[in-house]
Parts: structure tokens; sequence; C-alpha cells
């Protein structure tokens, strides 16, 4: 029962916490480095 | 094997750094988030080695459909399928491989427990390596997936560049607080499953 607990606040903790980094800008310059 | 999946799914983000932890943290578990359903309406069961004694590794699953091989590529196609219309062809293809990666991982650890065809049609012989008879081996399997996948996260994280709007320090900070809490709670998982609590 513990193991879903943690699983649950895993996904949405980590989540949260993952959606406030600027990931996709990140991703965006990649793809013109690459294409350039 | 729980922690193992989201270690590794947390670890492919840094690879396919649009697509959201959650949707990939979703995908590694969705096998047995469908078992979820299944097993509550009596399609699939799950019974333990030693029923007196229930422990980490001590699981054997009757999934017949979720857990066969086929199940799962379909499984997978179908979610990868579903993400493509959100995040691309691209980042569908990553959501298919990282639910298959489900399968992949309990073959390895699975006592010989996964059908090839859903159903079991044929009867044909169950798969799995068995690693779970070695609970030792098997845990440091799944630490090494845990520490692996988060050391990966935390490497690309703090090298994120801050949003406009956004000072330095407080992207560093958010990269520190993101990186540290998702470590130490699959960290926890890991630890709540080794210990079947």
């Amino acid at each position: 029962m513990l193991s879903l607990i943690a699983m649950v606040v895993l996904i949405v903790v980590a989540g949260w916490l993952d959606s406030r980094l600027n990931w996709q800008p990140a991703g965006r310059d990649e793809q013109e480095v690459k294409r350039s | 094997m729980i922690a193992g999946h989201f270690g590794l799914a947390t670890g492919v983000k840094t690879g396919a750094p649009r697509l959201p932890l959650w949707a990939l943290l979703v995908s590694t578990f969705l096998l047995d988030i469908i078992f979820v359903f299944l097993f509550a309406a009596g399609v699939e069961s799950l019974t333990q080695v030693d029923p007196a004694h229930p422990a980490y590794g001590g699981a054997l699953i009757h999934a017949y459909y979720t857990h066969s091989l086929v199940g799962a590529l379909l499984i997978a196609a179908v979610a990868g399928l579903i993400a493509g219309r959100f995040w691309g062809q691209q980042g569908g293809l990553v959501i298919a491989a990282v639910v298959f990666s489900h399968w992949i991982l309990d073959l390895v650890v699975h006592r010989p427990d996964l059908p090839i065809l859903p159903g079991n049609l044929g009867d044909l012989p169950l798969l799995g390596f068995g690693l779970w008879n070695y609970p030792v081996a098997s845990a440091i399997v799944e630490l090494a997936l845990v520490l692996g996948g988060a050391y990966l996260y935390f490497r690309r994280a703090t090298r994120l560049p801050a949003p406009p709007g956004v000072d330095a320090s407080t992207q560093r900070r958010r990269a520190l607080t993101a990186s540290a809490v998702t470590t130490l709670l699959l960290l926890l998982l890991l630890a709540t499953d080794v210990l079947a609590l």
C-alpha cells in the first residue's frame, strides 16, 4: 500500500517540479544547433 | 520491480526533453496500471510464491493479457499513437518504447510467468529470467536503474537555461530541487518495495 502511495506521489510531485523547468526551449535550441 | 521502471523513465527524459516527466512515468508503468483494472475485474491475478511470507520479488503474476509479449506491444503501439497526437511522431515513438520497456525489465526479473500471446493462446512456454530468485541482485539492478536515471536527470536539468523572466539562480534552485526530490522519491519507492511495505 505504501508503494502505491509513493508511486502516486512520485508521478505528481516529480511531474510538477519537472514542469517548472525550462526543457522545451532547450529542446528547440538543440534542434536549431543541429540544423545549423 | 517498481522503482527500476521509474528510474529508467527518468533517465529517458533527458533524451526526450519535450516529453513531460509525468507522461514518461505513467508510460513506464502503463502495463501495471491496466493490470490493476483487470485485476479488479477478476481477469488477471497475482499470487505469492510463499503466501505466508510476502516479500520483495515474491510475486507470480497471472497477467495473460497486459503482460503477454504481443499484448504489451499492442498497448505500447496504442499509447504511442495517442501520445503522437500530443507530442509528435518522435514523442509517440519514445512513449511506445518506454511502455514496452516495462515488459523487457519484467522479463529480466520475473519468474517464468509472462506469456507470448494474449490469453496464453497456444499454451506456449511462459517467459521470465527469474532474477527475483536472487532478491539482493534484483535490488542492486533496481538501485542502479534509479541512480543512473537520477544522475542523468540531475546532470541535464542543472544545465538548462533560465527562461525569460527567471534569473539564473532561481532556475538552478528549481533544477536542484526537482533533481533532489525526484531522486528521494525514487529511493523511497525502492525502499517500500524492497521492504514489502
